[in-house]
């Protein structure tokens, strides 16, 4: 910045000097003639600036300008939130709708309490439904579960015992009570497992056996030991399941 | 099928909508009281006529009530309201073209003083008269300036000019505006006292 430029810039904030440039306001320091310059302009301006005030509006203008403009306050706010709103919340009910009946893994030709067992897990899956505990490994899932009467894994395979948890929620299956643990598998993926009394229920899968299947991107495994049933899916991959039973 | 099923995820977690203000903007009648003070002394300056001020007063907050809700950014209340009325300024200028260019005449307003160490004296009448006989393109910048309620940035947007353009018109509008107040009051003393008024000296 050189001395002219800043003497149009300090010309130009006489009154605001908060808005000239610290170069600018440098300068004007540095240069007693500049600053004597700066001076005797804004003495001028403070002046003019005064003298300008003076000059009042009449006095009825103010409540013709109310009275003769509508008021925007009561409905044109609203309408500028609320379509916009209104559009989003519609778009993501649809979006729910659409990505219920695309992706959710449950059909009506699977077992009653395996489409169930499917939908509670989708929802979790996708933040529909949040966890009622959070737990870092299946040890603690089952206490929790214990202290709750909830349905609690006697015995799992091996691997998947071992993987860590996020935590455990009790869901209800097929009209009965079931819960529905969480598991942590690698790149952040996981694999939701649901255990239930099957007393009575119909279409229990083979003991002792996992029976492997798929619906859309899920991968399935479902298998009975002694007086439970266990529902094992992921979206991770038919490779990492069976991993979990190797 | 994978990257679909991410969608509903970033859906479910995604904020809820909020509009972009968080600082509430003032209701119409703050609006008014804030403003239409400063917006009136603007359009009187330029108008040049008492009922046309009021007139382009009373339409600017017409528009601000018809379109101000789209406004998005509340600090803005203020550019906006005069942007507006220079905006509807010019439209009825140039209807009644009565936009004239006033050039600055030495000859006839006196010659500059830019430096002068001793500013003339000025009073809400004087300044008016001398307002009166700036053209436009240099009284516009110049009462947004001594109404100090925009930043010389603002001017510019407001007139839409660059700001360059706005602080080298400034200047020129200041050096006009001392030359014709000196005039003006080398006038009044003569009147006063013919006997002892002597013309200024040329520079």
């Amino acid at each position: 910045m050189n001395r002219d430029e800043a003497r149009l810039e300090l010309d130009a904030t006489t009154l605001r000097p908060q808005d000239a440039s610290a170069e600018a306001r440098a300068m004007a320091r540095g240069d007693p003639a500049l600053g004597a310059w700066v001076e005797n302009r804004t003495a001028f301006d403070e002046q003019c600036a005064e003298a300008f005030a003076t000059a009042a509006a009449p006095v009825a203008l103010r409540d013709e300008i109310l009275r003769a403009a509508p008021r925007p306050g009561a409905e044109k706010p609203r309408a500028r939130w609320f379509k916009p709103a209104f559009i989003v919340t519609a778009a993501a009910a649809a979006c729910i709708i659409i990505g219920w009946f695309y992706f959710s893994p449950a059909s009506s030709s699977m077992p009653a309490w395996q489409a169930d067992s499917l939908a509670a897990m989708f929802k979790i899956e996708h933040g529909m439904a949040r966890l009622d505990e959070r737990a870092p490994d299946l040890e603690a899932v089952k206490k929790i579960l214990a202290a709750t009467s909830s349905p609690s894994p006697t015995r799992l395979p091996v691997v998947l015992s071992a993987l860590g948890t996020y935590g455990c929620k009790r869901v209800q299956i097929a009209g009965r009570p079931a819960t529905i643990i969480c598991f942590k598998l690698d790149r952040g993926r996981e694999a939701h497992l649901v255990v239930l009394d099957n007393k009575d229920l119909p279409d229990m899968p083979p003991q002792m056996q996992p029976r492997f299947s798929s619906s859309k991107n899920w991968h399935i495994a479902a298998w009975t030991d002694g007086d439970q049933s266990f529902l094992l899916a992921t979206t991770a991959g038919e490779a990492v399941l069976k991993k979990l039973f190797s | 099928m994978e990257v679909a099923l991410q969608m509903p995820v970033d859906l479910f977690t995604a904020r809820p909508f909020s509009p972009r203000v968080t600082e509430p903007v003032p209701s119409f009648e703050q609006i008014v009281d804030a403003h239409y003070q400063g917006l009136h002394r603007f359009a009187l300056s330029m108008s040049r006529r008492e009922a046309t001020a009021q007139d382009l007063v009373q339409q600017t907050f017409l528009q601000w009530a018809r379109k101000g809700h789209t406004l998005r950014d509340a600090t803005k209340v203020k550019a906006w309201l005069f942007t507006t009325i220079y905006r509807e300024w010019l439209g009825i200028a140039r209807h009644e073209k009565k936009h004239e260019e006033v050039e600055f005449d030495p000859d006839m307003h006196g010659s500059t003083h830019p430096d002068d160490d001793t500013p003339p004296r000025v009073d809400g009448t004087t300044l008016h008269a001398a307002l009166e006989q700036l053209d436009a393109d240099h009284r516009a910048p110049l009462v947004l300036f001594y109404l100090k309620e925009l930043s010389y940035r603002e001017i510019a947007e407001t007139l839409g000019v660059p700001i360059g353009t706005v602080m080298s018109r400034l200047s020129r509008a200041k050096d006009r505006l001392r030359a014709i107040l000196r005039r003006l009051e080398d006038s009044a003393s003569a009147r006063i006292h013919p006997a002892t008024f002597k013309p200024r000296p040329a520079p």
